[in-house]
């Protein structure tokens, strides 16, 4: 018997190189060096719809996608809105800008709920924070029609959309644009980020959403994890490059890669 | 002592299991022990039935508790109707099971699934108003977004490709060749986020899923 699953040596190695990887860059942020992480461009667009609900007198809606944090899948999509969650918030309470947060997680509810409250009370506002009202657990069938019908009434001035996704992008999205909302949406689910591109003013796709939670949240552990990854992309493109020449010259590569 | 038993123990059962089931799949001497690993897997989804049962109890304490406070809530009434929609689906499903023909799968089929289907259809209500907002010669993004979503909109309209039947192969040549060079450098950049955050939390660098 083989010591390795045959077609899976490659894997293996990948998933070895990465994770040494993540551990140097984790092991290096705790000695003091921190990766520096680059300030995406949708962080701006973040205070630009603060500042568009501050300056309208209205909310603002946070929607951080479905998904089940039980499945290791949708887990990476759904842990990064916690980061983009706090900051948003805390940025909300420090210029008074309302904001409402109908979440469809029921495990990610509690973390949400205290994100929430941490932030207003670092903001030095702890009394604007609503439980009943800036946070909201909706049933995912009942989020539809919650908020289009929500959003509608309360007419927010901006929408920050984050997470894992299902079908439900585009109704979100286009409900809160018709409420003449300023939307940013970000999703690392595949099969909904056209939507997410097309209905939101602005975007953040797959991996850019866990950056910018990184980013945000100024936790090095994350930031490490980031260079890790970044050095797993640097070994798959060098892996195409020589997929392709190899492929051109007649070397049958394909059986190198199959799982 | 509470921390042990909420996040270290937890945090470690994840760490030992989730290693495990890494090396089950790359390491072959290990497959003598699959039927373990099936037995951890079977033991994961009866944790997650009994979640099922512990949020359904909090879930019907809450709103009881809503019906016996009704001046506090205006909205209680509904409270009433889940209490009863409850209490009618458990009955049914315990005395008449929830075969075909019984009144637990009546009530799902003509009642609960055309809900469902009447609220997903007004998807494509706003997948229409969404693709006029976006398909215009905007900038040249949205112009190379516009004669692709054009092209494969065509290609799936008998009508049309009848008449211009190059419609189809280049709309395959978009879906299979653009889109999915796309789609794949996505996923890997998925998949790597994935195996960052298990190796975070293997670590115990995220405490956050345990929710």
């Amino acid at each position: 018997m083989s010591i390795l699953v045959e077609g899976r040596i490659l894997g293996l190695a990948i998933l070895i190189l990465v994770t040494a990887a993540i551990l140097y860059y984790m092991q290096s942020a705790q000695a003091g060096k921190p990766v520096k992480l680059r300030r995406l461009p949708q962080i701006d667009v973040i205070d630009e719809i603060v500042a568009r609900c501050v300056e309208m007198d209205k909310g603002l809606w946070f929607l951080s996608g479905q998904g089940i944090m039980t499945n290791a899948s949708q887990l990476p999509g759904i842990i990064s809105t916690f980061g983009i969650l706090s900051y948003v918030t805390e940025k909300c309470a420090e210029y008074g800008c309302p904001i409402h947060h109908p979440t469809n997680l029921p495990i990610a509810y509690n973390i949400q709920y205290e994100l929430m409250k941490e932030a207003y009370e670092v903001a030095g506002k702890p009394e604007e924070f609503d439980p009943l009202d800036t946070i909201l657990y909706i049933p995912a069938g009942a989020g539809r029609p919650y908020v289009t019908n929500e959003s509608w009434k309360r007419k927010p001035a901006g929408a920050i959309m984050t997470g894992f996704w299902y079908h439900y992008t585009i109704i979100y999205a286009e409900a809160l644009q018709r409420a003449g909302a300023m939307t940013l949406g970000g999703t690392d689910t595949t099969h909904n980020i056209p939507f997410m591109v097309a209905a939101n003013n602005y975007s953040m796709i797959g991996e850019e959403m866990y950056a910018m939670s990184a980013y945000l949240s100024k936790d090095p552990v994350l930031g490490s994890s980031l260079a890790g990854q970044d050095v797993g992309k640097y070994i798959i493109i060098a892996l195409s490059i020589l997929a392709i020449l190899a492929g051109m010259a007649g070397i049958p590569v394909t059986s190198w890669f199959r799982i | 002592m509470s921390e042990t038993y909420k996040t270290t123990i937890p945090l470690f059962i994840i760490s030992v299991l989730g290693i495990w089931m890494v090396a089950e799949y790359f390491l072959p001497f290990l497959s003598p022990l699959i039927p373990l690993t099936d037995m951890i897997r079977n033991y994961s989804t009866i944790l997650a039935s009994a979640a099922w049962g512990v949020g359904t109890a909090i879930l019907c304490l809450l709103h009881g508790r809503r019906v016996y406070r009704q001046s506090k809530d205006p909205f209680w009434g509904y409270s009433i109707l889940f209490l009863v929609s409850f209490v009618v689906m458990l009955l049914l499903g315990l005395f008449q099971g929830t075969t075909s023909g019984s009144g637990f799968n009546w009530l799902y089929t003509y009642l609960m699934a055309p809900a469902h289907q009447a609220l997903y259809s007004t998807t494509a209500f706003y997948v229409t108003s969404a693709g006029y907002r976006v398909f215009r010669f905007r900038n040249l993004d949205a112009s190379v977004l516009m004669i692709c979503g054009m092209f494969v909109l065509w290609s799936v309209l008998p009508l049309l490709t009848g008449f211009i039947p190059i419609l189809v192969p280049i709309a395959k040549w978009i879906n299979d060749t653009i889109a999915v060079a796309a789609y794949r450098g996505f996923v890997m950049g998925v998949a790597l986020g994935i195996i960052g955050l298990s190796l975070r939390v293997f670590l115990h660098k995220h405490k956050e899923v345990l929710g």
